[in-house]
């Protein structure tokens, strides 16, 4: 048993940069499939040790070649975009993966827009510089909720659905115009898929930073007045986009609290209101913060 | 778990995966764990074989050994240290080295015998054991076993 040891001495001596870079993944992640440890061990192996600590950007050519003058040649920001969309597609699922459920409230801040309306029986015109107010605290309460599917550990790709409760109410002079009143109080709903980038900086596994981007449909509820009319009913807005960042803090097992600044966009070109259509663009500021459940799968 | 013993977790159990994927042959690495888990293991590297197998070669054992105490080594190598995190694998590496003397007769030094290892409590009063013992201490047989058959293999 003694040459048994020596033998896997030699072998971790040889390997020494292997099982570093292995051990740091595993505290990162904690949970590493056979496929990550592969990885781990092919890039331990493959990376020279003069250029042990040099980073070079890699692009898509870089995969499978050896040398050769493509190397540097940089690939499109589209062609970029499309090889990460396939790569994503086409990388093999782990088989482990933690669920997440997130509640959260917060404040959104809309920003100033034009609002163009057309009514039935007269020209379009205009309305710019329109304010609005979010009114995150007075009922109905800005809120949102997201659930997702992640890999395991701190690190990876994730996918997400979220619903989020914005508000948007108008600050208008009522008699300025024949639209009375606007606003989207029931909210300036949001419904988004997102892919989100989680990864553990420097805090143990006990916290992820989070950065998503997603895209979905904007359901508002408009309740707009013109010419004295009222009328309010949820309608498809359009489409919608958002980016943002955040931050995951284990507080208690299964426990996290979430903190996140996020932007969303939507332009609702057709809203209905009571003899005129409105349409306008929205772009909205969030801040979140909340609790979120992290169910792991192992 | 503190940091200190997740790190020490993780170099063992790293360990074992890197010696399981370093010796050619041996069955894949499927899962590393340093999740701590009820029954008192604080992590685990599981290896599942691609095929069923009935048999054991000699130097698959030697290996299984090998994999076995890379856990303790890499501790050594990476930390300086050794920790109690060991026990499991070197009782597991002392019964399959004490299995390929004494049940299925691996040791040259010994040869081709078996010391009953079914009736293993009875081993003792075996009238072949004590002669058993003395050439054991001689030659260090488990020692010398796996030394020889790793040294054929790297060769």
């Amino acid at each position: 048993m003694t040459d048994a040891h020596d033998a896997a001495r030699r072998i971790l001596t040889a390997r020494r940069d292997t099982l570093e870079t292995v051990t740091r993944k595993l505290l990162e992640i904690e949970v590493m499939e056979g496929r990550s440890f592969a990885t781990s061990w092919a890039s331990a192996r493959r990376r020279p040790r003069p250029r042990r600590f040099r980073s070079r950007p890699m692009n898509c050519v870089d995969a499978g070649r050896s040398g050769g003058s493509e190397r540097t040649r940089p690939t499109s920001l589209p062609a970029s975009l499309l090889l990460l969309i396939i790569a994503l597609a086409c990388s093999p699922r782990p088989a482990m993966a933690d669920w997440l459920f997130a509640g959260y409230m917060g404040a959104a801040g809309t920003s100033s827009n034009t609002l163009t309306v057309s009514p039935a029986s007269a020209p379009p015109f205009s309305i710019n510089e329109v304010a609005y107010k979010g009114q995150a605290f007075r009922s109905p309460w800005y809120y949102g909720v997201r659930g997702g599917w992640l890999p395991a550990g701190t690190q990876g790709v994730g996918v997400e659905v979220e619903w989020t409760h914005a508000k948007a109410i108008a600050q208008m002079d009522p008699r300025a115009s024949d639209l009375n009143a606007f606003q989207q109080s029931h909210g300036l709903n949001f419904l988004l898929g997102n892919i989100a980038y989680r990864f553990s900086p420097s805090c143990n596994g006990r916290c992820a930073a989070v950065v998503r981007g997603g895209a979905g449909i904007s359901t508002p509820h408009v309740e707009s007045t013109f010419r004295n009319v009222h009328q309010e009913q949820y309608q498809y807005g359009g489409p919608a986009w958002q980016a943002g960042a955040g931050l995951e803090y284990r507080v208690w097992q299964f426990v996290y609290g979430i903190v996140d600044a996020r932007i969303t966009r939507v332009t609702e070109k057709h809203l209905r209101g009571a003899g005129a259509e409105v349409a306008g663009s929205f772009f909205t500021r969030h801040v979140d913060f909340g609790v979120a459940l992290r169910l792991p799968n192992r | 778990m503190s940091q200190k013993e997740r790190e020490i977790v993780a170099y063992h159990e790293s360990g074992h995966a890197i010696v399981a994927t370093a010796i050619p042959g041996m069955d894949p690495v499927h899962k590393i764990s340093i999740v701590q888990r009820g029954f008192g293991a604080l992590g685990y590297t599981m290896q599942l074989p691609l095929e069923d197998r009935y048999l054991m070669q000699r130097k698959d054992l030697l290996n299984q050994l090998a994999v076995l105490l890379g856990g303790r080594t890499a501790e050594e190598i990476a930390l300086g240290e050794i920790s109690t995190g060991a026990q499991n694998d070197l009782q597991r590496a002392t019964d399959i080295a004490r299995a390929m003397v004494t049940e299925w007769g691996m040791s040259e030094a010994l040869g081709a015998i078996n010391y009953d290892g079914a009736q293993a409590k009875q081993v003792p009063r075996h009238p072949d054991w004590s002669r058993a013992r003395r050439v054991r201490r001689r030659h260090r047989a488990p020692d010398r076993l796996g030394g020889q058959a790793h040294h054929d293999r790297r060769a």
